[in-house]
């Protein structure tokens, strides 16, 4: 009988520790590497999938203003698209007459916009274009902008390390 | 003695930091700064085109200001052409800064303007424009290393107002 109860008794639970350090470790890492890229204005701006931007050298931060995106297949205001690229050439644009072009009436439009909102100082366009575009298609954007009367520009780069 | 040993074992098992509340505090800690995370620095080089201007503004305002001059920088296919514009000072004076640059293999000569732009800007302290003018096919990554040459020199500001333009 006693043998019995003995056979039968049971071991006390043991609660299982868990071994946390090396997930401490873990985090303590991705804490400090998290606190050196901390941003105060995060989601500021965005660089379109497949965009190259150049390296600068330039200290000045980019405002937040209308964006004028210019990648290697597609030219866009914000998020809307105006107009394809093709190999370096805006789809739709007349080079003897910007006027008609899509990109003109939309800069035409935001620039009726500001003006409402008694914003003329805060105009400049901020330009993010690939940096193997040839500069014919910047200076028909350029152009066109400064057509529609935004004649001054913000470059968006890459902060050369 | 034993017990005494057993006990001391039993009080060294006992004292293991709780880091439960540590792991909740990373667990707060990590989604916040994730989501303020930026992984590239974007910055900005402000640009102009030239403006048309009427007459009468141009006329008061060169009666006003020092002598400046307008370096330009015009990018070409095979090389840089630099020289310098001004309707305030000789033609004689401006000529002496009428250079060029050929292209070393696929690398433009940047670093060697240098100079002739410091030098342009000590004897003209007060310009602070520059023009440059591409050749349609230059690309922009070249355009964006001409004006970080043209903006800044190692110490000191060159000519921080960049206008782009067209060869007219």
């Amino acid at each position: 009988m006693a043998l019995g109860q003995k056979r039968y008794q049971r071991k006390a639970f043991v609660i299982p520790k868990l071994q946390i350090t090396s997930m401490m470790d873990m985090f303590t890492i991705i804490l400090i590497f998290l606190l050196f890229s901390f941003s105060d204005n995060p989601e500021k701006l965005s660089i379109d999938k497949g965009m190259i931007l150049p390296k600068s050298t330039s200290q000045i931060d980019c405002d937040k203003n209308i964006t004028l995106t210019l990648a290697s297949d597609c030219l866009k205001i914000g998020d809307k698209k105006i107009a394809r690229i093709k190999k370096g050439l805006i789809q739709n644009f007349d080079k003897n007459n910007p006027k008609s072009s899509p990109l003109y009436k939309h800069l035409l439009a935001l620039r009726h916009d500001l003006e409402q909102k008694e914003n003329k100082d805060n105009s400049s366009i901020v330009i993010f274009c690939d940096q193997r575009l040839p500069y014919k298609t910047i200076h028909q954007v350029i152009k066109t902008s400064g057509m529609a009367g935004f004649p001054h520009f913000q470059f968006a780069v890459l902060k050369q390390q | 003695m034993r017990s005494f040993i057993k006990k001391r074992q039993k009080i060294s098992e006992d004292t293991e930091i709780d880091m439960v509340p540590v792991m909740n505090m990373f667990l707060v800690l990590i989604p916040f700064l994730l989501s303020s995370a930026s992984f590239f620095d974007i910055n900005a080089i402000h640009t102009s085109v030239p403006v048309s201007q009427n007459q009468g503004q141009v006329d008061s305002k060169t009666q006003e200001i020092p002598k400046t001059i307008i370096p330009v920088i015009e990018v070409k296919e095979n090389g840089i052409t630099m020289y310098a514009l001004s309707d305030q000072v000789a033609t004689e004076v401006l000529n002496k800064w009428d250079m060029s640059f050929s292209k070393q293999g696929e690398l433009y000569p940047l670093s060697e303007m240098i100079p002739y732009l410091e030098e342009m800007k000590s004897s003209f302290p007060k310009s602070d424009t520059m023009l440059i003018i591409p050749d349609e096919n230059i690309t922009y990554e070249t355009i964006i290393n001409t004006m970080d040459i043209a903006r800044n020199s190692a110490d000191k500001k060159l000519f921080p107002n960049v206008v782009l333009s067209e060869k007219i």
